[in-house]
């Protein structure tokens, strides 16, 4: 079963539906798909690790070794190799952090397809149930929120560990007993990190929570600036507003504190350790009494590796944020890729042929929650070229229908039937591509006017584009246009007005020119022009094709071969207007209370 | 430049926090840059001088080096932390009161999106330059200096060859800024883009479905996610190749330094000590170079944010309150437009030479299409945008502009104002005054503005409702409405039975994490709205959208309560509405075609008549009803056909 997504707001909330090792494996699976880079990074770590420890030694055999004696040629021997390490360290570092973003960026692109995929799969249901900001967010920030984990972090914060270890085992080969001081420090660098990233914490939580409100106010100010004006409102608004402010303002000042102190004092104990070290290394070193003696160039090394052990444990510690945000994005997105669409092709699903446009459904049942039946024992034979009128109140089940004949659902039970074929015997894709559908919110994608009617039928010309438009009546409206055919209608259409965006959908339905068509008329009106060439244009639409349309324009249904009137999702009348008024039954209390107020007076009362 | 210099000026306003968080964190970098001396004594004068006694003073001398340099590094942090935030609070207070001051026309210009990214997203970026950018250059350019004089006065002769490092920085910082930057933003960019084409797949997903072009819209995403795979790894390839070049720049120092070191301990020019203090020192040199790419990157976002930002601040408002305002009591609603002229800053006119008289507690119907200019006429009644107020001349249908010094330019040629006529070919053609709009006799700009908008009601067709309880976007006008005042207005807004239905009634939030309200309750709530506002002049934009036949006829009824008595605009194209109407308003091209009553204008046989009868025509074969004589319908379809 698809599942709805309108649960998690927070963006680290978890629902721990996967456990961490669980999310863990799946996303190093993805990033197992590339063993190779994987092992080449592995490899080329490991050598930075080395180079990395190696170089204080370097430097340790010259203050202890070459400098006493005096023998230039073996400082610049010394000196060329600490170069020559330095240079390699570089490479290497550079080669392991191209080759782990590579890796973990490829990874996230197959997560990202994947998830686009699986989203285009699935059922209808699954959209009904889901906001589409939330799948949008899903396909974006949320798969980005593993994009740090995967193209580094995750690698990385292991290095890290192998580095603390590396540079411990070092310590204790070059003196047992600087290691030893030397490592006291560790604990309690540990424990500082952790206390104030407990703090911090908290300090962000609050500050997130302060800024949020900020911006939800701003938000809802600018869209709201005509109302809050035309109510005079200005002053009222600036007092809510500025509260929320100040609170940003002393949460954020509240957190400084917790912020201005986290970093000088991990710097400062790190200063401690080299301290101690300086310190105990000094006596050790003057006290002759004891063996192994300590060089100067020891203490130099341990000064050394005592400033490099620090960077690693914030890595470390970090890692904890790092993980957390990208396990939450990950079980989101798993969610999804784990959820079936509940519309499947069968495995033996054949290509829908050319149809002539005969619907049946047949002893149909369907209902969208368990024990709640929109549609019963639904029968509706339609004849091809017949235009077929839908009317209802709301609930009625007037969408279910078209909801069911595109199989954005499955029934529950009966069958439906195009051409005497079972459509749950075609591919999707094939199925929609013989029936046309115009949504009652015309969609439009970013492009040109001509693109968006080209949607459907990509190899129309221009002169086809222009009949289609001036079939429907719609030429001189998209003449008007800044650019004509090639004015950009910008994201979702929102350049153009309403009324042209529902042309433009005819235009692009009538090009595709499907057999059946199924109109989800719009109940918006629009200015006079706009209105008269819609009805204009629909008439020609529907002509020649097997047409349901979901009607709310009198014209429409009037217009219509045959009116079926829904109630409950039964269809208790059928016929054509006049008949149907005769009746005077369900279909006339409609008419009157409902179709007739809607549509305009004849005029000339007199 | 201009842009972060007047950030400053912000920051200055608090100049003891400004200089007093700088002055700290340049204390702390002094103390941070001596330790390294200590080291060079701890080594040479302890170790090699074998004076086990000066051991702990100076190991303690280095803790407390240390420890200082914590302690202002932390009121450092904490004072810049105050001030950014201080910075950030007032520039918000002053960008929202701004926004709240503005006319209609910057909220048509500027898309409301962007505008709260300038707000947000531009106002953070500039926080984080004013908390870590001025201490990081400041820091950067004080340690890097320091760093030098501390090696001078160790030892002049090694410190001349790390000079060497200088242009290696400065190399550095350039090309991060130039060729690493530019390829992160474009890789942002390019997340915006796959992240709309996917947006738009999910929202138009049904429609990719119907024209079964999933394939093609999935290669669509592909190439948008393969080209933002693209750049994101080129931008980390850069980054890792540039991120770990600083140290081992230094570390190749420090090569360079064991050499030459090593040579001038043999000649006994350098001591152990003093080469250990400046392996440390080189190390000091990292964090500047690194503090000063960070700072200029920080330097150009907050300098674009910045320029952002104060656009809002520095957008001129046209539409402001008069110096001497009249008193206002009541209002009785005559609204009177004199040969109006209206243009959005200036550009095009989008009313031309408009003159509408209209009586207390008429209804006027405004009817026309796209850009027919009626939704500009009625903004000029509460003064959302200002009725042009240059002289004009109409020449060939054209209107041209007077400018303050009484000059024209028609076709290209100028002309002079003599005596209130302009003399082209010989053809005196007049000067004409600037328009005016008055409300019982009084020219909208003389009215205190709170005052005028107080008393005119305006219900759009996409209401706006905040997030707030149902009882106080009813009484969102009048925030001291008693409860009662609140479910009177509901009732006449037909919308109390719905609301009483909810589970918290009249304290249910609306928006995201409330109920959930359809466009017909919605625009019911701010019919509810206005009514308890209870203005002289109510303004409707009354294109009903997506609501089914119930919802329109309570919305009807609702309209109906709240034009009653009051001067009513109204822009509809429901002939219905119109015919009732007392006064019908035809426009075209910012111009009124036609003006009269529903009776007079059919008799005009005009413009009204002809979109009249085509409108009826479209619903002719409802004649068949039993309710209408189906003789007028067949005189009505040869009416209606003769037209076109």
């Amino acid at each position: 079963m698809s599942r709805s997504l309108d649960t998690a707001d927070d963006p680290d909330a978890r629902s721990y539906e996967y456990s961490d090792s669980e999310l863990l494996l799946r996303m190093v699976k993805y990033l197992f798909a590339y063993r190779k880079l994987f092992a080449v990074v592995v490899v080329l770590t490991a050598i930075s690790i080395v180079f990395g420890v190696w170089s204080p030694f370097v430097l340790r055999h010259a203050i202890d070794v070459d400098f006493p004696s005096g023998i230039v040629q073996a400082i610049l021997y010394t000196a060329l190799l600490y170069v020559a390490l330095q240079i390699m360290a570089w490479f290497t570092n550079y080669g392991s952090g191209y080759l782990m973003s590579l890796m973990g960026q490829r990874a996230v692109f197959d997560i990202r397809q994947d998830l686009y995929v699986h989203v285009q799969a699935m059922s209808e249901e699954f959209h009904d149930h889901s906001s589409s900001g939330r799948i949008i967010s899903r396909l974006t920030n949320d798969v980005d929120r593993m994009s740090e984990l995967l193209g580094g972090d995750l690698i990385n914060s292991f290095a890290q560990i192998f580095i603390v270890f590396a540079i411990g085992a070092a310590m204790f080969s070059a003196d047992w007993r600087l290691a030893l001081v030397s490592l006291s420090i560790v604990p309690i660098l540990l424990i500082t990190t952790i206390y104030f990233r407990k703090l911090l914490r908290e300090a962000y939580r609050r500050t997130r929570k302060t800024i949020s409100n900020v911006t939800s106010n701003l938000a809802e100010s600018i869209s709201g600036a005509k109302v809050t004006k035309s109510f005079a409102r200005e002053r009222i608004s600036t007092e809510i507003f500025s509260e929320l402010n100040d609170a940003d303002y002393q949460s954020n000042v509240d957190a400084g504190k917790a912020q201005a102190s986290f970093f000088p004092v991990i710097r400062f104990i790190g200063g401690l350790g080299t301290a101690v070290i300086l310190l105990f290394g000094g006596m050790l070193m003057l006290n002759p009494t004891l063996t192994p003696a300590v060089t100067l160039g020891t203490i130099v090394l341990f000064t050394q590796f005592s400033a490099s052990f620090f960077r690693p444990i914030l890595i470390i510690a970090n890692f904890y944020t790092s993980v957390q945000s990208a396990f939450a994005g990950g079980e989101r997105v798993f969610l999804v890729l784990d959820s079936e669409s509940a519309v499947q092709d069968t495995p033996d699903a054949k290509v829908m042929p050319e149809i002539e446009g005969h619907v049946h459904f047949n002893n149909v049942t369907f209902g969208y929650v368990e024990g709640t039946l929109v549609l019963k024992d639904f029968n509706l034979e339609i004849q091809p070229g017949e235009t077929v009128a839908i009317v209802g109140d709301t609930g009625a089940g007037k969408t279910t229908i078209v909801n069911l004949l595109n199989r954005f659902y499955d029934v529950l039970g009966g069958s439906i039937e195009i051409d005497g074929i079972d459509i749950r015997t075609v591919t999707q894709n094939s199925l929609h591509s013989r029936i046309g559908l115009v949504l009652q919110d015309a969609f439009l994608f970013m492009g040109t006017v001509k693109d968006n009617i080209r949607y459907g039928s990509l190899e129309a010309t221009d002169e086809e584009i222009i009949e289609a438009l001036d079939a429907i009546g719609a030429r001189r409206i998209i003449d008007v246009l800044e650019n004509g055919l090639d004015t950009e209608v910008g994201e979702r259409g929102s350049r153009l007005s309403e009324g042209e965006r529902q042309l433009v959908s005819f235009a692009r339905a009538l090009l595709a020119n499907p057999k059946i068509l199924i109109l989800d008329e719009a109940t918006s009106s629009v200015d006079i022009y706009t209105e008269y060439a819609i009805q204009r244009g629909m008439k020609v639409l529907l002509e020649n094709r097997t047409s349901i349309v979901i009607a709310h324009r009198l014209s429409t249904i009037v217009n219509a071969d045959r009116i079926v009137v829904l109630e409950n999702g039964k269809i208790v009348e059928s016929g054509r207007h006049r008949e149907l008024m005769e009746q005077k039954g369900k279909y006339h209390s409609l008419y009157e209370l409902q179709i007739r107020p809607r549509a305009i007076k004849t005029p000339m009362q007199k | 430049m201009g842009h972060i210099r007047r950030l400053m000026g912000y920051s200055l306003k608090r100049k003891g926090l400004f200089f007093g968080f700088l002055a700290s964190a340049a204390i702390g970098t002094v103390f941070n840059l001596l330790t390294p001396l200590v080291m060079v004594q701890i080594v040479d004068g302890v170790l090699i001088g074998d004076q086990l006694n000066l051991l702990v003073p100076y190991t303690a001398l280095y803790v407390g080096l240390g420890l200082l340099y914590a302690i202002f590094d932390m009121i450092g942090r904490y004072g810049a932390a105050i001030s950014s935030q201080w910075v950030i609070y007032t520039l918000r207070h002053e960008l929202y009161q701004s926004l709240m001051g503005k006319d209609l026309a910057f909220y048509d210009e500027n898309e409301t999106g962007q505008l709260l990214a300038r707000v947000t997203t531009d106002v953070s970026t500039m926080r984080e330059f004013l908390f870590w950018g001025y201490r990081v250059i400041f820091i950067g350019t004080i340690q890097l200096i320091g760093t030098y004089i501390v090696m001078w006065t160790v030892n002049p002769g090694l410190t001349y060859f790390m000079l060497l490092l200088l242009p290696v920085i400065a190399t550095f910082i350039y090309s991060f800024a130039r060729k690493v930057r530019p390829v992160f933003r474009a890789a942002r960019n390019q997340y915006g883009v796959l992240s709309s084409v996917l947006a738009e797949n999910v929202v138009g997903h049904q429609v990719v479905r119907t024209y079964a072009s999933e394939d093609r819209e999935a290669k669509r995403v592909e190439k948008e996610n393969r080209g933002f795979l693209d750049l994101r790894v080129e931008a980390s390839r850069l980054q890792s190749f540039y991120q770990p070049m600083l140290p081992a720049i230094f570390g190749i120092a420090i090569g360079g330094l064991i050499y030459i070191g090593g040579q001038s301990i043999i000649d006994n020019v350098l001591t152990l000590g003093e080469f250990v203090g400046f392996i440390t020192l080189v190390g000091m040199l990292l964090l500047p170079a690194r503090f000063l790419s960070w700072g200029v990157g920080m330097y150009q976002r907050a300098a674009a944010a910045g320029e952002r930002t104060f656009y809002i601040l520095d957008a001129v408002e046209e539409v402001m309150d008069p110096e001497k305002p009249v008193e206002v009591s009541d209002l009785a609603g005559a609204v009177d437009f004199d040969n109006v002229f209206f243009s959005y800053r200036g550009v095009k006119h989008i009313l031309k030479d408009v003159s509408l008289h209209v009586e207390p507690g008429q209804v006027v119907a405004l009817l026309g299409g796209t850009g027919s200019g009626k939704t500009s006429l009625v903004n000029l009644i509460p003064r959302f945008y200002d009725v042009d107020d240059d002289y004009t001349v109409s020449y060939n249908g054209e209107t041209h502009r007077v400018d303050e010094k009484g000059h024209v330019t028609i076709d290209d040629s100028e002309y002079h104002v003599i005596d209130g006529y302009i003399e082209i070919d010989d053809e005196r053609v007049k000067v004409q005054p600037p328009g005016t709009l008055c409300i019982d006799g009084v020219d909208v700009r003389l009215y205190e503005l709170s005052d005028l908008r107080k008393r005119i009601g305006i219900v759009h067709q996409d209401p706006f409702l905040f997030s707030a309880s149902l009882k106080d976007n009813i009484a969102f006008g009048r925030p001291e409405a008693s409860i009662e005042e609140v479910i009177d207005a509901a009732k006449a807004a037909m919308i109390h039975d719905f609301i009483v239905t909810l589970e918290d009634g009249y304290d249910s939030e609306v928006g995201e994490r409330g109920v959930t309200l359809s466009g017909g309750q919605k625009q019911r709530i701010a019919i509810a709205r206005a009514l308890l506002a209870n203005p002289r002049i109510l303004i409707l934009d009354d294109s009903t959208s997506s609501v089914d036949a119930r919802t329109e006829m309570l919305i009807q009824k609702a309209l109906e309560n709240l034009m009653e008595n009051r001067t009513t605009f109204i822009i509809t194209h429901r002939l219905s509405t119109v015919r009732n109407a007392d006064l019908i308003v035809m426009m075209e091209r910012g111009k009124i075609v036609e003006m009269g009553s529903h009776e007079d204008l059919i008799a005009e046989s005009g413009l009204y008549y002809n979109i009249h009868q085509t409108l009826t025509e479209m619903e002719l074969v409802a004649s068949i009803s039993p309710n209408v004589a189906s003789k007028s319908a067949a005189s009505d379809i040869q009416g209606g056909s003769s037209h076109e």
